[in-house]
């Protein structure tokens, strides 16, 4: 599915990813945790293209193609999606309009026909029930006036919505109550299927007794340090990160 | 010699112009002459006219030249309609019922305007619209340009006590139009009345297009004017609404798409001189290329003029590094008791946004028009003529396929 290979980033002179790699296959869902300021969000950013970050090394094969000499949007074709950790508010932009012009974008790219209106519409409200969201959120503006919760959740409904090969959800937890954690871990693990990959990306062991890893990932100073199965959660959430920080110095 | 020495540009402009047939008095004649004789084109010194520079006109062939046909479009095929061409009524296009065109004397000059006295001094076609009806019926002016020439339609629109109108001025000119459209407006809204008038100017690129209106509003009328500067090299709108009435609503709203090297001014007065009124004005532009924008918005409240509820607000998205926006919205109260507000902002496109929509497979460029249409959107909401605002929202979708 993806391949990280010795991935170097710097951002304003920083660098901030020191050597990264990392290997997920269809079928896996992959959390990464790490302290403060190690890089995560720096990956999510990077694998979805933002711009300001620097690569000065390494390579990232996505479904064959090299990710990193694609658009944002290119990504989105492949199958890329990111759910952000701050969702955008776009007022006067309809979630529904968006999603219908972003599906057809994606159809486009891949040389299908635009959904039908019906059939679009169909989807929405199938969608909308997996995450709970009120049929009227997805007609308003995107993210307007949501909640933490809303907005998190309404992540969730567009990956439903644009069914991507690969999600990845940075800090998808931050912010959301235990029921709102509750029916985003839902969503996703509805959505989770053979052919599809997740990587979680979150600070707290918390939201992975829901959505439930086949690996855990410690990312520290720009790589991942520790890489172990569901129990690694349950250690760190025990004894803090210091530990890690000591093997690695020690390393 | 020395006649070229002291001729102005306006002496200089007048040569290519053709007197109008229309009957003047001595008097009106001698006024508006008197006007331009002591007028030159306006320069940076006048603040009216700080960042809106006409002398181009000058350089307009009006050899009537060109004849391109326009892919002319009507905005509201069920409304009754007048067609003027190049200036000139198109008799046989037009729907004469209840419109009056032919004068035994016009009216006369009844501002300080140059460019006022210009068109009636040059005046292509005088009409007059009367509203007396509670039914609201529509009447679309259709101005199709396809020669370089020199326009100038004189308008009288009355909207009578208690009666509703809404007029359509719809400018179209073929694609590189080098016309010198002048119009000059007035507006009657009698007591208990309601009318509105949509504005569309889809000039021709090389166009120059100067308009001013000049609206009186007496007791518990509502007007509304919205304005769409489409296309052209220069446009120039000068609303000038004089609230004289108590208990009026007025509603200005605007909405502009500039690219290339066009400039767009829109100057607005609203005057409340008497109490318990509200007005409402919006007005919103997307820049590229190397356009400028002009907004200079100037509410009046006067003494004794209380109560008064009024807001104005001018935003306009930059989309290149060329663009210019000059905006200056201005209030002056001289009352105690009012509710007034007024704002104005220039930015660029939320790149978060931009980002956020291309996240989730939108191109740069559909996103970019998504959130356009989005900033727009909120003029568009206010345009209660379905029609008008589907040819809006159309043109503004064409805008960004050129």
């Amino acid at each position: 599915m993806i391949e990280i290979k010795n991935l170097h980033a710097k951002i304003e002179g920083k660098e901030i990813l020191k050597g990264l790699n990392l290997k997920v296959n269809a079928g896996e869902v992959h959390a990464i945790m790490g302290p403060n300021g190690a890089g995560k969000s720096t990956l999510a950013s990077i694998l979805a293209g933002r711009e300001e970050y620097e690569i000065t090394e390494g390579e990232v094969t996505f479904e064959g193609s090299d990710l990193l000499e694609l658009s944002t949007e290119e990504r989105a074709h492949l199958g890329l999606f990111l759910a952000f950790q701050y969702p955008v508010e776009i007022p006067g932009v309809s979630n529904v309009n968006f999603l219908r012009t972003a599906i057809n974008e994606i159809r486009d790219a891949k040389g299908e026909d635009p959904i039908s209106a019906k059939d679009f519409m169909a989807m929405v409200r199938e969608k909308s029930k997996i995450v709970e969201l009120d049929s009227s959120l997805a007609s308003r503006s995107v993210n307007e006036g949501f909640s933490g919760g809303e907005k998190k959740r309404n992540e969730i409904f567009q990956m439903a919505m644009l069914n991507p090969k690969l999600a990845v959800l940075d800090e998808t937890d931050s912010g959301l109550d235990i029921d709102a954690l509750r029916i985003v871990a839902k969503g996703v693990n509805t959505l989770k299927s053979a052919n599809n990959a997740t990587i979680v990306i979150t600070h707290y062991q918390r939201l992975l007794d829901y959505i439930v890893p086949d690996f855990v990932h410690v990312l520290y100073d720009g790589r991942i340090v520790k890489t172990g199965n569901k129990e690694l959660a349950l250690e760190l959430e025990e004894k803090g990160y210091d530990w890690i920080k000591e093997e690695t110095q020690v390393g | 010699m020395e006649d070229v020495l002291t001729q102005t540009k306006f002496d200089i402009l007048r040569t290519r112009l053709t007197q109008t047939v229309l009957p003047l008095t001595e008097k009106a004649k001698e006024k508006a002459q008197a006007l331009l004789e002591y007028s030159d084109f306006p320069t940076r010194r006048n603040e009216a006219w700080k960042y809106t520079n006409v002398n181009g006109l000058n350089k307009l062939l009006l050899d009537d030249s060109g004849s391109k046909s326009t892919e002319l479009s009507i905005i509201s095929k069920n409304a009754q309609r007048v067609h003027v061409v190049n200036g000139h009524i198109a008799k046989d296009q037009t729907d004469l019922s209840g419109v009056k065109t032919s004068w035994n004397l016009l009216p006369e000059l009844a501002s300080e305007e140059p460019f006022d006295a210009l068109n009636l001094l040059y005046c292509t076609a005088a009409i007059e619209l009367n509203f007396d009806d509670v039914e609201n019926k529509t009447i679309e002016l259709v101005f199709e340009n396809t020669c370089n020439s020199a326009i100038s339609p004189r308008l009288f629109i009355n909207c009578k006590k208690g009666a509703k109108g809404t007029v359509i001025l719809n400018f179209q000119g073929a694609q590189d139009n080098a016309s010198f459209i002048n119009v000059s407006t007035y507006v009657e809204v009698e007591e208990n009345a309601n009318l509105s008038i949509h504005k569309i100017q889809k000039n021709g690129t090389n166009a120059f297009d100067l308009q001013r209106e000049y609206v009186n509003q007496a007791d518990n009328s509502t007007f509304t004017m919205n304005t769409f500067p489409l296309s052209g090299r220069m446009t120039r709108n000068d609303l000038i609404i004089n609230v004289n009435g108590n208990n009026c609503e007025t509603f200005m709203n605007g909405a502009y798409t500039l690219k290339g090297k066009s400039h767009c001014d829109n100057h607005t007065t609203v005057d409340h001189k008497v109490a318990h009124c509200y007005s409402k004005e919006l007005y919103k532009g997307v820049i590229d290329d190397r356009a400028t924008n002009v907004f200079n918005g100037k509410v009046f409240v006067r003494k004794d003029a209380q109560k008064i509820n009024a807001f104005q607000s001018n935003a306009n998205i930059l989309l290149s590094d060329t663009g210019t926006v000059n905006s200056k919205p201005e209030l002056e109260i001289y009352a105690d008791d009012v509710k007034c507000s007024h704002g104005s902002t220039t930015g660029q496109l939320d790149e978060e946004a931009v980002f956020y929509l291309r996240s989730r497979g939108l191109s740069e460029k559909s996103a970019k028009e998504l959130l356009v249409k989005a900033f727009l959107g909120e003029v568009l909401e206010e345009v209660e003529h379905d029609d008008v605002r589907s040819y809006v929202e159309e043109q503004i979708e064409l805008h960004f396929l050129a």
